[in-house]
């Protein structure tokens, strides 16, 4: 969707502050953030496309003023509140009213060191031939979709190269909405002063990572 | 259970509704409806979560450990630390990451598609995620303010020469740029030039000069001054 979380390119921002961050604290609701993110039983089970795409569609306004861990919060709020597992007043007190039947039990400390090791791995069996190869012409669609991609806008209708191949991978796209699907998957070098006119460094590149339904041959 | 629907996709057991125009409402209405203090609601949500069973606290605090005090920085830095002392290695590094490193023993959390790209006297690389905050944090921990704040964000792939500045780092205009946008799974980790008169470094020594920002392409890594 076009939200403000597609950022890549966008004017008015000032300058990186880059002083180092305090460090994690248990005490600390940031800290704590990030933990329930990573401990919480998600409705309909993990999902980060489903995940990345509801912090999406936090208010405009609210997701340019909220701290990063706080948009966390706004994402997992959304996520238990849309399956109907939590509501306005819970969240507000604290205080459950009742139990989703079908959560299961969350995962205990001792799970942490096997989901470290092993992570999410978005890769699929290949089902076919990709369409593309490194060094082939490509041109990014220009579509506007209301729902999940990860297709910057900046890219849109831009044609570049392809620089990988990476086989196939869960297509974001569909995997939001809550059907697994996957796709052969690129990096597609661009060159920055196609993608903005006030660029005067002539080879510098930007590569964007594309679904083959991303992309059409040129 | 209602299993009537004809779905033109795999029939995976998803009941939940993942509608945009939905969530857009929802998040509309919890913005309106929740107090503004972040501190309070996330601790209203853990209470929460814990009495409905849906969270464990020792999990929670068990993760924060993890990445304060076992996965950071220094896994990245062995990586680079070994590719300039290895070459063999380097070569397995360059063409397929995740088997090269498969048994310095580091974990996979979001590291499991890792591409390492390589600056050379005449290209530099730089990583970014434009669409939310993806970095590699298996091999460099979880990501400093400034990676995931809006400046950088916005900016760095329609100016990165401007921003590296901002970093301290000047590029001459022959230097080639390369911006790495995170916009998948896949995770970049840049493999920083060795800096001049470490010949005799040990790898240990060279281990200890590699920061995190030259592994992110905001940074050179650069020759002590005095060596001990």
């Amino acid at each position: 969707m076009d939200g403000v979380h597609d950022m890549g390119g966008m004017q008015g921002f000032g300058s990186v502050d880059s002083s180092p961050d305090q460090p994690m604290s248990k005490t600390d609701w940031r800290a704590r953030m990030f933990g329930i993110e990573l401990s919480y039983i998600q409705p309909g089970g993990f999902n980060i496309d489903w995940m990345r795409h509801v912090m999406e569609c936090m208010p405009p306004s609210a997701y340019l003023s909220s701290e990063y861990f706080d948009r966390w919060y706004w994402r997992d709020a959304g996520i238990l509140a849309n399956a109907n597992w939590v509501n306005t007043k819970e969240l507000k007190t604290g205080k459950a009213v009742n139990r989703p039947a079908e959560a299961g039990e969350p995962p205990p400390p001792e799970a942490v060191a096997a989901i470290l090791k092993q992570g999410v791995d978005s890769r699929r069996a290949a089902e076919g031939e990709p369409a593309f190869k490194p060094g082939d012409r490509a041109r990014a669609k220009f579509h506007s979709p209301l729902g999940a991609t990860r297709l910057p806008r900046y890219a849109r209708g831009h044609v570049g190269t392809v620089e990988a191949y990476h086989g196939w991978h869960v297509l974001p796209d569909a995997n939001a909405h809550g059907a697994e699907r996957a796709e052969p998957l690129y990096t597609v070098g661009f060159f920055t002063k196609d993608l903005w006119d006030d660029v005067r460094s002539p080879r510098d590149m930007v590569f964007v990572d594309m679904w083959e339904s991303y992309l059409e041959p040129v | 259970m209602p299993d009537d629907q004809d779905h033109d996709w795999d029939p995976i057991h998803d009941e939940v509704p993942r509608d945009t125009r939905r969530v857009i409402a929802l998040e509309e209405h919890l913005h309106s409806h929740l107090p503004s203090d972040a501190a309070l609601r996330v601790k209203a949500l853990e209470s929460l979560l814990v009495e409905k069973g849906l969270v464990n606290s020792a999990t929670i605090d068990r993760w924060i450990e993890v990445f304060s005090e076992e996965v950071g920085p220094k896994n990245g830095a062995r990586i680079v630390a070994r590719a300039w002392t290895d070459p063999s290695f380097k070569e397995r590094l360059m063409t397929n990451a995740n088997e090269a490193i498969a048994e310095m023993g580091f974990p996979k959390l979001e590291a499991n598609n890792l591409v390492v790209v390589e600056n050379t006297p005449r290209r530099h690389n730089v990583v970014v995620c434009t669409l939310c905050s993806c970095y590699p944090w298996a091999v460099l921990g979880i990501p400093p303010t400034w990676y995931k704040s809006f400046e950088y964000r916005a900016r760095v792939v329609r100016n990165p020469r401007g921003v590296l500045k901002e970093f301290g780092l000047e590029l001459d205009d022959d230097v080639e740029v390369r911006v790495w946008d995170s916009t998948a799974e896949i995770r970049y980790l840049v493999l920083p030039e060795r800096p001049p008169r470490t010949e005799g470094f040990s790898e240990e020594e060279l281990v200890a000069l590699v920061s995190r920002d030259s592994m992110v392409g905001v940074a050179k890594v650069v020759t002590p001054v005095r060596r001990s």
